[in-house]
């Protein structure tokens, strides 16, 4: 059993801790679970990843795996085993020493150390490379050597951190597959850093969004696709981004508020929370809850640029806002639609997929 | 414009030909000279007179294999190879990971004490040294003196002469190659550092199988620049104790030395020379493959 608990984790770097980059973070992951962490760079999620794993000492609070406080503990006594971005593959090593380095070091006997390493090497189809250096191998190969030495070490959580942004876009596809295997497989805690938000919605069973040192949300992928907490989620999550759109409250009561957007239509939607009459808020929504209308729609914009991906066809439009600032919208065309590029259309959109944010960037939206 | 391949080469051997000149002319030119010199009598008569040259074969080389002195030069040389060498190596590589740690602060101003007596004249820190190391008033007797070791005349005695050249070519040279080697350990990925770590290693097992053996090629170079810088020991005898006492600082080049421009044998002189430069060849090959045989690129 090796749950993992944060509590109120910080890290700042610095001579002074003047730079803080982990800024009070709570989590608690259960045994098994695989859990992505996701955000733009710089947002933490290597530095939290590096704090679980020892490498780093939190300025405050405490790290707990399997219950036990390790937040002095080096990265041996944790129980942990971690996979690189750049592998770390030892370079004068093959893969069997590479692979077989931390059961020499824990003084195991032999045998069993060879049996670990063929059984993993096999698992991970590279039990006919294990005579080779790193440097002969390619990207994907180094990939699962690099895998098959954390899991020689049997370990219970396992920590990845953007184990695929070397690796070519096909291989990554592949080895993405593979991840979401291994991790049925292994049946243990899984830890994966990325900055890709589809290999988060592939294989996450829960994912953390940080962002600015702060969780913006935790959950599984579609509740946070479906209901972001908030206007960065939003436009985090999802592909191509959500549609945001400025707008005022022209009425509310406790359950409702009626918006105007680009003072053009009037839409309601119940809320969750307090908004009062003349709050800007933002409408967010995404491009395939969109539609061009034949008749008058909520917006009217300017098709600029037709974008066909084969499987799906976006449409990126550009309209003014009350303040007659320049804002984009995307839609997601049906793939027989032949749009004209530089021709105005009417959009609407679909009320009950709809997410309004009010000013601090919380989302209001009763779900 | 023709661009014929005469043409390109031509340029080619334009623009290195400024620098291909110089090394014939003061390199390749004074070395084959000196071998060929090396066959005959050349001696202080024959920089009168040309005509009292004359060839000898391998006349030379037989006696100076025949010398006694030699042989104890040889010796004496090898001593200095094989103990001051590895020692500078040591001493090099143990202050570039000590400057190399993160706890350690002052480094820059650690690094410049360390690399000071590299750009520090040979001569003027040899003269210092002999003072450190006089029998009476050294300072270094001094301390031994506060720890009950009675003085000891570290360049009258034959056998402390050459440790003590030793020691002060290490202070004077291991500067250079810390430079070298915090380079190298600059250059190794942290990532390998920190998967080490991962793995269970100990900061004692990290180096040896994470620094040492990324630090593969430069060990290489070192080895080889101060094995051959090494062979060519000579200044620091000839200021501190002029090859005594009781010969036990001649080397080689100090014999090549005296051959050549005390005793104007510039022939014997020349044969010293390229015996010396066989040795060194010989070396330098041998490591070479013994680096080859450990994987070392």
């Amino acid at each position: 059993m090796a749950g993992i608990e944060l509590k109120n984790i910080k890290k700042s770097f610095g001579d002074k801790n003047q730079v803080e980059v982990i800024k009070n973070i709570d989590l608690d992951i259960k045994d098994g679970e695989f859990v992505v962490f996701v955000g733009p760079s710089g947002c933490g999620k290597s530095t939290l990843l590096r704090l679980i794993a020892g490498l780093e000492t939190p300025t405050a609070g405490q790290v707990f795996i399997g219950g036990k406080d390790v937040t002095n503990h080096s990265p041996l006594e944790r129980g942990i085993a971690m996979v690189f971005q750049s592998y770390a593959l030892y370079p004068h090593m093959n893969v069997y020493d590479n692979m077989a380095f931390a059961l020499k070091l824990a003084s195991r006997p032999k045998e069993e150390i060879d049996v670990a390493v063929r059984a993993a090497a096999k698992t991970l189809n590279i039990d006919h490379l294990l005579n080779r250096k790193p440097k002969e191998l390619s990207g994907g190969q180094r990939q699962r050597v690099a895998i098959g030495r954390a899991i020689v070490r049997k370990p219970e959580v396992f920590l990845f951190d953007e184990p695929l942004s070397n690796l070519d876009a096909a291989l990554r596809v592949k080895m993405r597959y593979e991840f979401a295997r291994l991790g049925e497989t292994l049946g243990k805690t899984i830890i994966y850093v990325t900055h890709d938000q589809i290999e988060a919605m592939t294989l996450a069973d829960k994912i953390v969004v940080l962002n600015n040192g702060y969780i913006s949300q935790y959950g599984a992928p579609l509740e946070l696709y479906k209901r972001p907490e908030n206007i960065f989620v939003a436009g985090f999550i999802g592909s191509p981004k959500m549609n945001s759109i400025k707008a005022k409250v022209i009425n509310t009561n406790a359950k409702e508020a009626q918006i105007l957007i680009n003072n053009h239509s009037e839409i309601t939607i119940k809320i969750n929370s307090d908004l009062r009459i003349g709050d800007d808020v933002t409408v967010g929504i995404r491009p395939e809850h969109l539609f061009i209308s034949e008749n008058k729609g909520l917006l009217d914009a300017k098709l600029q640029f037709v974008e066909e991906l084969g499987h799906a066809k976006y449409a990126y439009f550009e309209t003014a806002d009350d303040k007659d600032s320049e804002v984009k919208i995307t839609l997601q065309l049906a793939p027989e639609f032949n749009a004209k590029i530089g021709k105005n259309h009417s959009l609407s959109f679909d009320l009950s997929h709809i997410h309004v944010f009010n000013k601090d960037g919380k989302n209001v939206t009763l779900f | 414009m023709n661009k014929s391949p005469f043409n390109t080469a031509l340029a080619g051997y334009l623009f290195v030909a400024p620098a291909m000149i110089a090394i014939v002319v003061f390199f390749f030119g004074p070395a084959l000279a000196a071998f060929i010199l090396s066959f005959t009598d050349f001696d202080i008569y024959a920089l009168a007179d040309i005509n009292n040259l004359r060839f000898v074969g391998l006349k030379n080389y037989s006696e100076l294999l025949a010398n006694p002195l030699f042989w104890t030069a040889l010796k004496n040389t090898l001593f200095f190879v094989f103990v001051g060498g590895p020692l500078s190596m040591a001493a090099s590589l143990s202050a570039a990971i000590l400057l190399t740690e993160n706890s350690v602060k002052l480094k820059a101003f650690i690094r410049t004490i360390f690399f000071a007596p590299v750009v520090t004249t040979l001569v003027a820190t040899a003269v210092v040294f002999k003072y450190l190391l006089h029998t009476k008033y050294g300072f270094i007797n001094f301390g031994l003196s506060k720890l009950g070791i009675n003085p000891i005349d570290w360049l009258g005695d034959p056998h402390w002469a050459m440790p003590a050249i030793i020691v002060f070519a290490v202070w004077k040279n291991f500067g250079y190659n810390m430079v070298i080697f915090i380079a190298a350990i600059g250059s190794i990925p942290n990532d390998l550092y920190e998967a080490a770590k991962i793995d269970g290693a100990s900061p004692w097992q990290r180096f040896l199988n994470v620094t040492l053996p990324a630090l593969g090629p430069s060990i290489l170079l070192v080895s080889i620049m101060t094995m051959t810088g090494y062979f060519q020991l000579f200044a620091e005898p000839y200021v501190m104790t002029q090859g005594g006492p009781a010969e036990q600082t001649v080397t080689v080049l100090y014999m090549m030395y005296e051959q050549g421009f005390k005793w104007w044998n510039l022939g014997s002189a020349s044969a010293v020379a390229f015996v010396l430069f066989a040795m060194m060849l010989v070396m330098t090959l041998i490591q070479g493959q013994i680096a080859k045989l450990q994987g070392v690129k």
